[in-house]
């Protein structure tokens, strides 16, 4: 195999419009000042923390490395032309290209990865995974298989914490949606490099890809994300619905995805939705869910301060105000003040953008 | 729909790229049957049939909790659901029945009552507002379909469909109408929950309001007994009405509303309000409709009320409830009963409770703004008491009984009610051996008291 020229395969950038490179500006066109006003003013009072960037970085970089490397493997297990194609690709090539191209990754996926990267950093300062496994199995007041499934989500959400360089693989747990989306995305460069390697028609390119792409979305068991985990843990604990006691010592342990999990059943969510609710909304929306949930004062507490490495949110005076308040919210009320967060999605959205166009009207 | 308890024991099936069954364990097939379907047909579990498509559609293995709500138990499992070759293999774990809410079931079934209209085709959904149940004439729908792909609301309705059920809350004679058939329904619905308060579904009945039944020319002979003989002779009076003038006084009210939120475009302000006016005006015409309608019913010979256990507590709390949103956009506090309070009452709950969303409704149409309005239940001998009081100007003495006249509204001509409210109520709660009596003076806010036979302990 012969390393391959950067030439052969052209830059990232490659495609564009030949216009000479000096008339096009630094970073001039829409999308990328759109990019940086929502990450300098996203409209609310929270903004996103440099680390949940970074983390965020790490975690697309890492699971777009891992599926191009399960690309790698399929296409060179089905196929003897492909071997020869697959180690000819240059490394890492999939994230270098997105990085030039970041408008491939769909709003859905971003919010996976972001909601990941967030979910990562509330539960960073938990202690050691062994020493938290033993802890989980010494719990006696946990069923076995509700103590096993929460070994598993420690043990992924340890994996989640990986801080290496953004393009080293690291696995990519994805809820089943969300995973179609990634494979495909990386489908997509994978195929782009392909074709212009010339050393293969477009035509075979596209049929070689998408046949690992199948191969690849066959093998995946979404029942290994966290998100899946934490919603059959809740099931599991059903049975005998988790006391205080067992909440604080989730919460203590930093097992945010076990604590987002039961309140998802408890306010009769789904998981996924609920966990970018989580990132994304208020902190007093945060208390609402706890209270709505009936988790205890502790619980609500550690799970806010914990998004506080996520974004910033109000101050500290406020959120003490919030926690005084917390026991005296009924729960009632605090159901009633999630009940929006419940509703589906896109209907969520076209009511947002209805407002938006009412206040275009207004203005 | 109820299966046998399987625990934990791995419970399976097959389904062809059709849905159709291939094979499957004894615990599925029952769901299968309960949901009406074929055993060798195609899944009518909504649940199981959304994962498996969602499943074949991604092509990928799909791991999820499920709910699926039957009559008495609801199921909650695990399911994986992997995609083959051939269609999509199942496996379900984590099996756990539980019982519908627990306690007073009399209560759980009476809550249910409320929604149901006294004829119709009951429906049932599952907490994704998926079909699972369908009754009879309810035949342009199938299990598993989307509740408002098959019902769309005339939107006349003060308190919206849609609003009522993202806030779980029990709705009644909505107006909607089928998008195919172009049938209107009435349709009313009750929000079920599971002993966590984890919400199930909805459970209601729909009552066919035959838009597509023509009203027959009076012909030479009869027209004048039609003209001149007494409603009571008219069985269909109540459902011509509705025919002839609720649909195109909701095409009206929607139309105006569209108009006057200027959704469509800027429009100038005074256009804007002429539009709100039109609507106001098709909303009181449809008040009158369905004052009408009822006025109809009563009068009847054979009009009769079923005689059930009632808490008047529970009613006034429900009231409140019903008409929150109103008070609030008035600034009104409604104080209701506490939740601990209960006053056993013999009388049909629907129809004690329109009294009390109607005297309420009108304690919140004439109180002024920022003021409270209170409901008081109790006890005195063998009479059950609903007070409902608020701060308005007040009923002079030489008026009080002439307000429960047909059509009197002591010379107020506001936009707002059609004068035969109160007549109605009274009507009914007499119906119910009770009545409803005014305490009150100019200047001095008015109490309305209903009065139902107290249900006494055993």
């Amino acid at each position: 195999m012969s390393e391959p020229s950067p030439e052969r395969y052209g830059s990232p950038h490659d495609g564009r419009p030949s216009l000479p490179s000096l008339v096009w500006g630094a970073r001039s066109d829409a999308l990328h000042h759109h990019m940086m006003l929502e990450r300098c003013f996203d409209g609310r009072e929270a903004r996103w923390s440099d680390a949940l960037i970074a983390r965020t970085r790490r975690h697309i970089g890492g699971c777009i490395a891992a599926v191009e490397m399960g690309f790698r493997v399929e296409m060179a297990n089905t196929a003897i032309a492909g071997l020869n194609l697959v180690d000819a690709l240059p490394q890492d090539y999939c994230w270098r290209a997105l990085q030039h191209r970041p408008t491939l990754l769909s709003t859905a996926l971003l919010r996976h990865f972001r909601d990941r990267a967030a979910l990562s950093l509330m539960g960073q300062e938990a202690g050691d995974v062994p020493g938290a496994m033993e802890e989980i199995r010494q719990d006696a007041a946990l069923a076995p298989d509700a103590a096993q499934t929460l070994s598993a989500l420690a043990l992924v959400q340890a994996g989640w914490k990986d801080t290496g360089p953004d393009h080293l693989a690291m696995r990519a747990d994805l809820p089943a949606e969300a995973m179609q989306d990634l494979v495909w995305t990386v489908g997509a460069l994978v195929t782009e490099a392909l074709v212009r390697s010339d050393l293969l028609p477009a035509s075979d390119a596209v049929v070689l890809v998408d046949r690992a792409g199948h191969a690849l979305l066959a093998r995946h068991d979404e029942q290994n994300s966290p998100f899946a985990l934490a919603a059959l843990l809740a099931l599991q604990m059903s049975g005998a619905p988790a006391t205080g006691d067992q909440l604080v010592s989730l919460a203590r342990g930093r097992h945010v995805m076990a604590l987002i999990g039961l309140m998802a059943q408890r306010n009769a969510m789904d998981v996924v939705p609920l966990t970018s609710a989580v990132v994304e909304t208020s902190e007093q929306m945060v208390f609402n869910l706890c209270r709505a949930a009936d988790f205890p004062r502790e619980v609500a507490v550690r799970l806010v301060l914990g998004r506080r490495s996520v974004s910033r949110g109000v101050e500290d005076s406020v959120l003490v105000e919030y926690a005084d308040r917390y026991e005296q919210m009924a729960r009632e009320d605090a159901q009633a003040a999630v009940i929006t967060l419940r509703l589906d999605e896109i209907f969520r959205d076209r009511l947002s953008a209805l407002g938006h166009e009412a206040g275009r009207h207004v203005g | 729909m109820s299966a046998e308890p399987v625990a934990n024991d791995a419970v399976t099936a097959r389904l062809d790229m059709a849905d159709t069954i291939i094979s499957a364990d004894e615990a599925i097939l029952k769901l299968q049957q309960a949901a009406g379907g074929d055993p060798e047909g195609r899944i009518a579990v909504p649940q199981i049939a959304a994962v498996a498509r969602l499943a074949r559609r991604l092509k990928i293995l799909i791991a999820r909790p499920l709910l699926i709500g039957g009559q008495g138990h609801d199921i909650r499992l695990w399911v994986r659901a992997r995609p083959t070759e051939s269609g999509v293999d199942l496996h379900f774990s984590e099996w756990q029945e539980s019982p519908h809410v627990g306690g007073d079931e009399n209560a759980a079934l009476r809550a249910a009552e409320i929604a149901l209209a006294p004829e119709g085709a009951e429906w049932r959904t599952d907490a994704q507002m998926r079909f699972v149940q369908l009754g009879a004439g309810l035949g342009f729908a199938q299990p598993g379909d989307e509740f408002f792909v098959a019902f769309m609301e005339n939107s006349a309705s003060p308190q919206g469909l849609a609003t009522s059920i993202a806030t779980r809350r029990a709705f009644f004679g909505k107006m909607v109408h089928q998008p195919s058939t172009g049938a209107v329904f009435d349709l009313s619905g009750h929000p079920l929950f599971d002993a966590d308060g984890t919400f199930l579904g909805y459970r209601g009945k729909a009552t066919v309001v035959e838009a597509s039944v023509e009203i027959p020319p009076a012909s030479a002979e009869n027209a004048g007994e039609d003209t001149f003989a007494p409603p009571n002779d008219f069985p269909d009076f109540g459902r011509r009405l509705d025919l002839a003038l609720r649909r195109p006084l909701g095409r009206i009210i929607a139309n105006a509303e569209t108009i006057s939120s200027k959704v469509e475009g800027p429009l100038r302000g005074d256009y804007a309000s002429y539009a709100s006016d039109i609507a106001d005006a098709g909303r009181h015409l449809m008040e009158l409709v369905d004052d009408l309608a009822d006025l109809q019913a009563i009068d009847r010979v054979s009009f009769t009320v079923a005689r059930e256990d009632i808490d008047l507590a529970d009613i006034a709390r429900r009231a409140a409830g019903l008409l929150g949103v109103k008070a609030r956009d008035r600034a009104i506090r409604i104080e209701a009963p506490r939740l601990d309070e209960s006053v056993p009452a013999a009388g049909e709950f629907r129809r004690a409770l329109q009294i009390t969303v109607n005297l309420l409704n009108n304690a919140i149409r004439y109180s002024p703004e920022e003021s409270t309005i209170w409901l008081r239940v109790g006890t005195e001998g063998e009479t059950a008491t609903l007070v409902v009081a608020d701060q308005g100007r007040g009923i002079a003495l030489e008026d009080q009984e002439r307000i429960f006249d047909k059509f009197e509204r002591l010379g107020r001509d506001d936009a707002g009610g059609t004068g035969l409210g109160l007549y109605i109520s009274r009507r009914l709660a007499r119906a119910m051996k009770g009545d409803i009596a005014i305490d009150s003076a100019p200047g001095q806010g008015a109490r309305f008291i209903l009065t139902l036979p107290a249900k006494l302990p055993q």
